[in-house]
């Protein structure tokens, strides 16, 4: 139990002393009760003598101190309670070691010590305030030194000059004294504001340590004037102090109360304990070193006595936490960290010495370092220990500053819920919340709706509004507008996918396949319009492509998918952030899994938006190339047909104006780094130019550029599905099915060789899917894609399959199927999502869906769950701002919404608001909240103690609220109240002294306090303005 | 893009703070514009911010006899109040007091004065906190002999009287603790998380003893409060947290479903306590306190590659900052898809061996981390 080292022997009584023999293999130990003199082995305490032995057990074995004399090997001395000196001779014959008794002294000696060098000499200090030298030889008092102080606690000879001894007392005081001098003193000074209980002499210096009830030591240079060297700072009062030998700043003590512990302190470093020996449970009585630096004895009032080794001690200075970090409600980070670090001690003891003393407990895990890691430790303070206090805060923090600036913008009542949420989806989009920004769009989408159903004109209605004005999302491209007028008949369906379009922009996700592929039987003329404008698109092979689009998009989610056509640079304005490093994460992921060969295990977790290309989130890799055919070919098909080509086609701004637009895009694109983007839109000018005007003959080398510019980036997989697609294209621009084949057959080819079997799969099915719509009926799909999604399952791709079977879904709605079905399958993946940790995800899907459903029947019943979930999602992403608000904005409509949220979880959400807006001091929205806050506990916080007392202004009497003065007199009784200032009437604000309640208006009243210190109106109150 | 690299863009100052030892603990209070540091010189200093990025000091005093660890602001609404616990085995309540508000622009330093000494415990009293406002005037302390004592000042506006609530003893020293700071009254019960940075060994041998409460090896423990018993009781243990505990804190909760516990030991983690639904529990009922919670180890990061002292999260529980052996602070956010990422390190230097230490304040700008899809973050 008790460290190998430290050895330990109980006593019947508690020791107050102990004393060792000149060589260090005795100590004598003395107290009350006891008096033994042990042998020190290498393991234990070997009893040698106990000198309480006798008839007559005399207050003389009372000891308080005990002394072993330095040269004499059987000579000892005790001090006794009852101020007897008592001299031992251990060589006697007998039991009885006794040698002599000086009964000189009235008071109790608290201190006993022999000579250095002169054997003969013991010098005593007593209670009663006087030190008297003893002649051992003589048996007689030598001399009296009377101290004139109080009594005397410690009497030390100096190790530097022979004849010089110094002695503390009671009052505080310090005197060095010559021994052969009892006149006077040599030096007297008052060292501590309370009694000094003890000295020590440092063995090289001419230092001595003083340790006093007022929890210091001090350590005085007494070379000359006695000058302060040191002092170290205790939680205790210190009962004894002990240099460390051959350590020239280390001192050991032990406190007189309270802390049981013996600490060994570098005086460099004097508020923390170098090492700290715990082992004690009673207060530690006396320490004497081993004449070497590394074992001590101790004994304590808990009647033991141990020899601690330094090996085993603890060292606070280690675990004392040496850093201090804070993060401020304004984003600030404050960091406190040591000027300098410890050094690095060896890893065998970093994990035990971290041990905390004084645990109460019996054995305290003492930590045990290496010598050389003690060395190390010792050597660290050479100018003690210091910290580096530093700051490091964002000059405009971003998060903050959209956070405070939302929230002073944001409205929260006094119009219509959907005009609130435009109102705060421009507010989060001009600080770049474009998620936030979202959330409102869509609120204001349903309850736009909701509030023209309320007006009776069931969906055309708020179109037309919208179509006309067209407000809401500012930076709207302006080919969307034409597209917009051209395109969108009254049709609502369309509408809604424009509004997909536009506003999600990037996350239309089941919007567009229901757009361009499985709409078209319902609404045909669109397709023919595009043929039309396009020309060279027929509806079939329209159709062929897009059902591989929408195939494949929702895997990929919706943002990268619309990103690779290149809308004009005002479309990516919106979204600059969401889409373009997408696209490169994206693009990258794809490079990784294409060249890493076959071994790429398609991550549960395809991350569709994922920023953050962690380990967990490696995309299958199918499913990438599947996305990235799709750019192809919605570039071709799709994204050229309804967004470039039709705007050339219909509006007739020739191409003049789309070139410089899609530089611009391009520019953008590239200064993000996102080259691959500007490839691909590259791609699609080329095709855009080729329909426009061009023979193929300029798409051939353009396409070369392009696929050598991704072959020098590494990425031969795009060349691949490009030449994919150039495949596709000359197949559609001229030639039979003949040349396909062979070349997907080698692109095949080519992914196997890559370890890329799933995009083979995917490539045969989409092939697949071609030789469908070239002659076979639908039959033959349904087996494939069973087959492709047993496939992915397979391969650990569940996310892929459940979007697949979206789709698929999806298909079978349009075809045939009622939405019943789509619900369940949605909330699966959904959940899927959420499992994988993709909240976000499935937030947007949410939302998507959410459009689609409100589109597609809007039973308004849905939205709220849906919305509530979002918020939700917000809320546990840190963000309760928009939780909370777009609460406070829909709290007219709570009916619906709030059913899906928890009171106790709307309440957390509004005070977490609150709190927020407490924070950054921003009272007046924190009130606001407060006020319209439909939650008892919520709203009761602006009536909680506060009460307000009316006084008349005149005659300051207290008044019954609403009401005029009753004591005034009744001509006066209705006048209003004046500017103290300018006897005016005040309008709106009246600032008043709270003491003497005069007061007027606050610029008036501020001026004058600039000058006066008194009431303006002549009461003669110093006023205070608050 | 210069909007980017300006919000990237982060300054570092150096406070000289004139501190004699070293600075164990810095915090601000509420609304992040008043600064306390604490340190073994046993002073206890208070900083005000200009407005500008300047800090002033305003106080310093001593506080204590021993190593001070710790300090801790009381919300605004109890006044100008800290709490301090020390080595020297109290724990002390400070308010500011004098005309904070006329003589603002006066030089002279404003005094703290000790409304309270709380003497109870008898080892070092490693952690000191104030409770979340609506739960009153509430301070906890935690000792290095494991006793976690709750006091309450019954009257707010007399800050010299506290009363002992409750005393909790662990069995394990315990060198930190933190409230959930969540404001849901009725959902989230009062609770306490405390770490322990007991060493293993000891551990394992009172394991050995065979004490049910310690035979779970965690380090972090959760405490909460019942309402019917009107106890504090152990409600979990985080297994997964197996050693020495530097630092724990409770990352805000402003309307989340689960709790985020960061805390500091060998590396950092992050740990998502989410309280189960009470249908495990039903047959219980509320007094059963087996309300368990699903821990899960959201995050653990190894880059301070030594030991990890110190975890504080931002206003919104979305950033931690650590700081550990290396000498350097650690931001960390959440990405996308729940991965947390370090987005910026700030170090310094270390000096070289004997040179003076810098005595003038300089400011040096670091480039943060780009992050990776900024406008992803629903918070940006």
């Amino acid at each position: 139990m008790i460290p190998s080292n430290t050895i330990c022997v109980s006593q019947e009584g508690p020791a107050n002393a102990l004393a060792l023999n000149k060589d260090c293999s005795q100590v004598v130990i003395a107290g009350r009760n006891v008096f033994k003199v042990f042998s020190i082995g290498e393991n234990e305490f070997t009893e040698v003598c106990n000198l309480r032995v006798g008839k007559n057990l005399n207050l003389n074995f009372s000891s308080i101190d005990v002394a072993w004399s330095t040269i004499e090997e059987n000579t000892l001395a005790t001090a006794a309670t009852n101020g007897a000196v008592v001299v031992w001779n251990l060589g006697r014959s007998g039991r009885s070691k006794q040698e002599h008794v000086f009964s000189d002294h009235k008071r109790t000696v608290n201190k006993v010590s022999f000579h250095l060098t002169e054997p003969a000499l013991l010098i005593s200090g007593s209670q009663d305030g006087m030190m008297k030298c003893f002649d051992l030889r003589m048996k007689e008092v030598a001399r009296t030194f009377i101290s004139n102080t109080e009594s005397i606690r410690d009497v030390q000879f100096s190790p530097h000059a022979a004849h010089s001894f110094a002695a503390v007392s009671e009052n505080g005081s310090v005197q060095l004294w010559d021994v052969r001098r009892h006149e006077r003193c040599l030096l007297q000074y008052t060292a501590h504001s309370g009694p000094v209980f003890a000295c020590d002499w440092h063995p090289d210096m001419p230092w001595l340590a003083t340790a006093s009830r007022d929890k210091t030591i001090k350590v005085w240079d007494i070379y000359g004037k006695p000058n302060l060297e040191h002092t170290i700072y205790t939680i205790a009062s210190v009962g004894h102090v002990k240099w460390r030998p051959q350590k020239q700043y280390q001192v050991a003590s032990c406190a007189l109360v309270l802390d049981c512990a013996v600490h060994v302190w570098d005086v460099r470093r004097p508020h923390v304990p170098l090492a700290t020996f715990a082992e004690h449970r009673d207060v530690t009585t006396a320490i004497a070193w081993l004449a070497e630096p590394h074992t001590f004895l101790s004994t304590s009032r808990d009647c033991s006595l141990y020899r601690h080794r330094f090996s085993e001690a603890a060292h606070p200075v280690l675990w004392a936490n040496p850093q201090g970090v804070c993060v401020s409600a304004r984003g600030e980070i404050a960091h406190a960290a040591p000027e300098r670090p410890l050094p690095a001690l060896p890893a065998l003891p970093a994990a035990p010495d971290r041990h905390v003393p004084g645990l109460g407990r019996k054995q305290p895990t003492a930590g045990s370092l290496s010598p050389h890691a003690q060395a190390a430790l010792e050597r660290a303070f050479p100018g003690g220990a210091a910290s580096t206090l530093s700051r490091h805060a964002a000059p405009g923090c971003a998060r903050t500053l959209a956070l405070v600036a939302c929230a002073r913008a944001y409205r929260m009542r006094g119009a219509s819920p959907h005009d609130l949420a435009q109102h705060n989806a421009d507010v989060a989009k001009a600080h770049n919340r474009h998620m936030v920004s979202h959330v409102w769009e869509v609120v204001r989408c349903v309850y736009l709706a909701r509030a023209a159903a309320g007006r009776g004109t069931p969906a055309p209605a708020p179109l037309q509004d919208r179509e006309l004005p067209r407000p809401e999302p500012p930076p709207l491209p302006p080919y969307t507008h034409t597209y917009h007028n051209n395109a969108v008949e009254e049709e609502p369906l369309e509408e809604v996918e424009d509004w997909a379009e536009t506003q999600f922009h990037n996350s239309g996700v089941l919007g567009k396949p229901t757009l361009s592929i499985y709409i078209p039987p319902a609404k045909p003329p669109k397709h023919v319009r595009a043929e039309e404008t396009a020309g060279w698109v027929s509806a079939a092979s329209a159709h062929y492509v897009d059902t591989e689009a929408a195939d494949w998009t929702l895997p990929e989610e919706a943002f990268p998918l619309r990103t690779a056509p290149p809308p004009p640079a005002p479309a990516h304005h919106q979204h600059p952030h969401h889409t373009s490093p997408h696209h490169v994460r994206h693009d990258d992921k794809e490079h990784n899994a294409g060249r890493g060969g076959g071994g790429t295990s398609p991550g549960g977790s395809s991350s569709p938006g994922s920023g953050s290309s962690g380990s967990a989130c490696t995309a299958p890799p199918g499913l990438e190339h599947a996305g990235y055919q799709h750019h192809m070919h919605m570039d071709e098909g799709e994204g050229g047909d309804s967004g470039l080509a039709i705007r050339v086609g219909d509006a007739k701004s020739p191409q003049l104006e789309v070139a410089p637009l899609l530089a611009a895009a391009l520019k953008l694109h590239a200064e993000l780094g996102d080259v691959q983007t500007a490839a691909v839109v590259m791609l699609v000018l080329q095709e855009h130019r080729y329909h426009a005007k061009s023979p193929q003959l300029e798409v051939a080398p353009l396409l070369a550029a392009a696929l050598k510019l991704h072959a020098e980036l590494g990425d031969v997989q795009t060349a691949a599905v490009v030449m994919l697609v150039l495949q596709e294209h000359r197949y559609h621009a001229k030639s039979p099915q003949l040349e396909v084949a062979p070349l997907l057959a080698a692109a095949l080819k080519l992914h196997a060789e890559l370890g890329d079997v799933q995009t083979a799969a995917v490539v045969m099915l989409v092939l697949q899917e071609h030789r469908y719509h070239a002659k076979s009926p639908q039959l033959e799909v349904a087996p494939l894609l069973a087959a492709a999604l047993k496939l992915h399952a397979e391969l650990g791709d569940v996310q892929t399959a459940a979007v697949v079977m979206l789709v698929l879904q999806e298909h079978r709605y349009h075809a045939k199927s009622p939405q019943l079905e789509v619900a369940p399958l949605l909330a699966a993946a959904l959940k899927l999502h959420a499992e994988l940790g993709d909240v976000q995800t499935a937030a947007v899907v949410m939302l998507v869906l959410q459009e689609h459903r409100y589109h597609a029947k809007s039973p308004q019943l849905e939205v709220a769950p849906l919305l509530a979930a979002a918020l939700k999602l917000h809320a546990e992403l840190g963000d309760v701002q928009t939780a909370a608000v777009v609460m406070l904005v829909l709290q007219e409509h709570r009916s619906d919404l709030f059913p899906y949220i928890d009171e106790s979880l709307q309440e957390h959400w509004l005070l977490g608001y609150i709190e927020l807006l407490q924070r950054h001091k921003l009272w007046n929205v924190a009130t606001e909240v407060v006020r319209c806050a439909w939650l008892n506990s919520v709203w009761v916080m602006s009536q909680q103690s506060t009460s307000v007392a009316v006084c008349c202004g005149r005659c300051g009497r207290r008044t019954r609220p609403h009401a005029a003065c009753d004591s005034c007199h009744p001509h006066l009784r209705h006048l209003p109240d004046l500017c103290a200032v300018c006897h005016q009437v005040v309008r709106g604000l009246y600032a008043w002294c709270q003491g003497c309640s005069h007061g007027g208006h606050l610029h008036h009243m501020r001026k004058w306090m600039d000058t006066h210190q008194l009431c303006p109106a002549g009461c003669g109150h110093q006023c205070q303005l608050a | 893009m210069g909007e980017l690299t300006a919000t990237n863009l982060f300054e570092s100052q150096i406070i000289f703070a004139d501190h004699k030892d070293l600075i164990h603990d810095v915090a601000y209070d509420f609304y992040g514009e008043r600064m306390a540091t604490c340190s073994s010189d046993q002073y206890v200093k208070v900083w005000d911010s200009d407005g500008h990025g300047g800090w002033r000091l305003t106080a310093s005093w001593k506080a204590h006899h021993g190593s001070v660890w710790k300090v801790t602001w009381a919300h605004p609404e109890f006044g100008q109040v800290i709490a301090t616990c020390s080595f020297d085995r109290t724990a002390a309540i400070w308010e500011e007091v004098g005309d904070t508000a006329a003589s603002g622009s006066e030089k002279g330093l404003r005094t703290w004065l000790k409304r309270s000494n709380l003497v109870d415990s008898r080892t070092s009293v490693t952690d000191v906190k104030f409770g979340p406002k609506h739960l009153g005037l509430l301070l906890v302390t935690c000792s290095a002999d494991g006793i976690i004592r709750i006091y309450e000042a019954p009257d707010v506006m007399n800050l010299a009287q506290w009363t002992l609530q409750h005393e909790i003893p662990t069995k394990v020293s315990i060198s930190c603790l933190s409230w959930n700071p969540s404001l849901s009254r009725v959902v989230h019960p009062p609770m306490l998380a405390v770490g322990s940075d007991e060493p293993n060994t000891t551990n394992a041998a009172a394991t050995v003893q065979g004490d049910k409460t310690t035979a779970c090896n965690g380090k972090v423990f959760i405490y909460e409060y019942s309402e019917s018993s009107r106890r504090w009781t152990r409600t979990d243990c985080l297994s997964s947290v197996q050693e020495p505990v530097n630092d724990i804190a409770f990352a805000p909760n402003l309307g989340r479903s689960f709790h985020l516990l960061a805390v500091a030991t060998k590396d950092v983690r992050i740990i998502k306590i989410e309280p189960i639904a009470e249908s495990a529990g039903t047959g219980a009922g509320n007094n059963g306190a087996t309300v368990r919670f699903k821990c899960e180890v959201v995050a653990a990061f190894e880059e301070h590659y030594s030991c990890v002292w110190r975890v504080c999260w931002n206003l919104t529980g979305t950033l931690l900052a650590s700081s550990g052996d290396d000498c350097a602070v650690r931001l960390w956010k959440m990405q996308y898809l729940n991965q947390w990422k370090c987005v910026a390190v700030f170090k310094n230097e270390p000096l070289p061996g004997d040179s003076p230490p810098l005595s003038r304040p300089h400011t040096t700008y670091m480039r943060l981390a780009t992050m990776a899809n900024p406008s992803h973050m629903p918070f940006h």
